[in-house]
């Protein structure tokens, strides 16, 4: 049997409401009240401000939070997880080296320079022959599509003082503001990544800043051949701020080998000024036999104690990201449109290149292969140069060639000369 | 980029203006321009280069 009492309000023995309802309008409890569901659980489609604005909503599987004009905001101190948190809290460009448009492999390297995956560079001084690419061994279910390869192809067993391998990421300054390194506020970093090898053992990563100051941390790679995530934690540098500009502000490296001038001290593993033996204590010689192999990927250096989930970004984006240092044009067209342009004389022809985003700064330009000049007919284009670009942040690329018994006033347009493999590369990087 | 063969670059109007270096890769067939500006990685490396004995650039033609 079922009991219905009708009340308008009902109150507690002060006289004070606990329940009234006056028309469509139900209010629980009395101002300064505070209301408790025993067992938290309140069901409702939608939780209204009193001014009956949506805080938030559902409506099927879509909820909302807030309405037009609101802004959601977090409490100072608060932090927010899961997919769009913080986002390019990831100091590191292309750590999942997804981006290699200089080219996905390169071959006996003994030097430094850009070789496959964007942003990373190597810095062999010394110390056996190796070959680069961006390989498609990544740690299993982690979302990785690319690793950087290191493959040694001629060994160096026994490393001169001087030798060294680095593999580095060169991080502009400017982009570092926030982590108000210099001052008593400095932020922490922590650098996570995922790393194979067969050769196990000691390796060093190590924080170099543009003041002549660095940090190391060891890490051991355990098991061979089986990818591990590391994660090391840098305590923040109240000394030596990053100057705001266009220029290096840190370099994050990796040894994979290093001779006695850079491990013979001790490992310096607070921040302190540069001493060379001090970096890399303790750090194997990948070096030593031509069947070493050293893999890395998810590569993110970020602020805080701790590391976050790998922050995956657009490829469009991450793409965008390494064309302020890199901008190749791509390859597999046998008549690839480079620029349009005109020819001021004879023998000089004027293109403009229009970017795909800022550059940092103006860009060498490294060529391989045939290119012409398009006209009423095809010129041989040789001798490229660039115009003086004495700013940052650069828009555009005035590129001159020199090319033959051409007619003065003619419009034009460069191209590759039926070579599919021609490169036409456009650097800026730091 | 593999310091080995530097030139001088000059303007290709403006003929006696100095605007850059090209450095020329024997172990394969890249050229690179390098623009004349502190700014650029390439144009302070090719700096140091320069700076140490027995390192030359080069004026075109020689």
């Amino acid at each position: 049997m079922s009991s219905v009492i009708k009340v308008n309000t009902v109150q507690d023995a002060d006289g004070n409401n606990i329940i009234n309802e006056s028309g469509d309008v139900i209010t629980v409890g009395a101002a300064g009240d505070t209301v408790t569901v025993a067992g938290n659980v309140v069901k409702s489609n939608a939780l209204q401000a009193s001014d009956a604005g949506n805080i938030v909503s559902q409506s099927g599987t879509t909820i909302t939070v807030g309405a037009s004009g609101d802004t959601v905001a977090l409490a100072s101190g608060a932090s927010q997880t899961g997919f769009g948190s913080n986002a390019f809290r990831n100091i590191i460009i292309n750590g999942d080296m997804s981006i290699a448009q200089r080219g996905t492999s390169a071959t006996s390297l003994t030097g430094s320079g850009y070789n496959t995956c964007d942003r990373w560079r190597s810095q062999i001084s010394s110390a056996g022959t190796w070959s680069q690419s961006q390989s498609t061994d990544v740690p299993t279910g982690q979302g990785f599509a690319t690793s950087y390869k290191w493959d040694c192809t001629t060994a160096d067993a026994s490393l001169a003082a001087g030798d060294s391998i680095i593999f580095q990421q060169r991080v502009e300054a400017q982009f570092l503001q926030y982590l108000k390194k210099g001052t008593s506020n400095a932020e922490s970093l922590t650098l996570s990544f995922w790393v194979k090898s067969n050769k196990t053992g000691t390796y060093i990563a190590n924080l170099y800043d543009e003041n002549n100051r660095n940090i190391s941390k060891a890490y051991t790679i355990s098991a061979a051949n089986t990818w591990e995530k590391k994660t090391l934690t840098f305590a923040g540098d109240t000394s030596g701020a990053f100057g705001n500009d266009n220029a290096i502000g840190l370099y994050v490296q990796f040894f994979l080998a290093a001779g006695s001038n850079m491990s013979s001290g001790t490992l310096a593993t607070s921040w302190e000024s540069y001493t060379a033996a001090n970096q890399a204590v303790g750090q194997v010689n990948l070096a030593d036999s031509t069947s070493n192999e050293w893999y890395i990927t998810g590569v993110q250096l970020e602020a805080g104690t701790s590391a976050s989930d790998f922050e995956i970004l657009p490829h469009d984006v991450n793409l965008r990201r390494c064309q302020r240092y890199c901008f190749s044009e791509p390859a597999g067209d046998a008549y690839h449109l480079i620029c349009n342009g005109f020819y001021p004389n004879t023998s000089l022809f004027i293109g403009i290149i229009y970017l795909p985003t800022t550059m940092r700064g103006e860009p060498s330009i490294t060529t391989s292969g045939s290119f012409q000049t398009a006209s009423t007919s095809d010129k041989t284009a040789s001798n490229f140069t660039s115009t003086d670009n004495a700013v940052s942040n650069i828009n555009a690329v005035q590129i001159r060639a020199d090319v033959s018994s051409v007619t003065a006033g003619d419009g034009a347009n460069l191209r590759n000369a039926n070579d599919a493999t021609a490169k036409f590369i456009l650097s800026s990087e730091l | 980029m593999i310091l080995e063969i530097v030139t001088k670059v000059y303007d290709q109007i403006i003929t006696d203006k100095h605007i850059g270096y090209r450095v020329t890769n024997s172990q394969n067939d890249e050229v690179t321009f390098v623009p004349k500006n502190v700014n650029n990685s390439d144009y302070q490396k090719i700096q140091e280069w320069d700076a140490i004995d027995g390192n030359n650039i080069v004026e075109p033609g020689e």
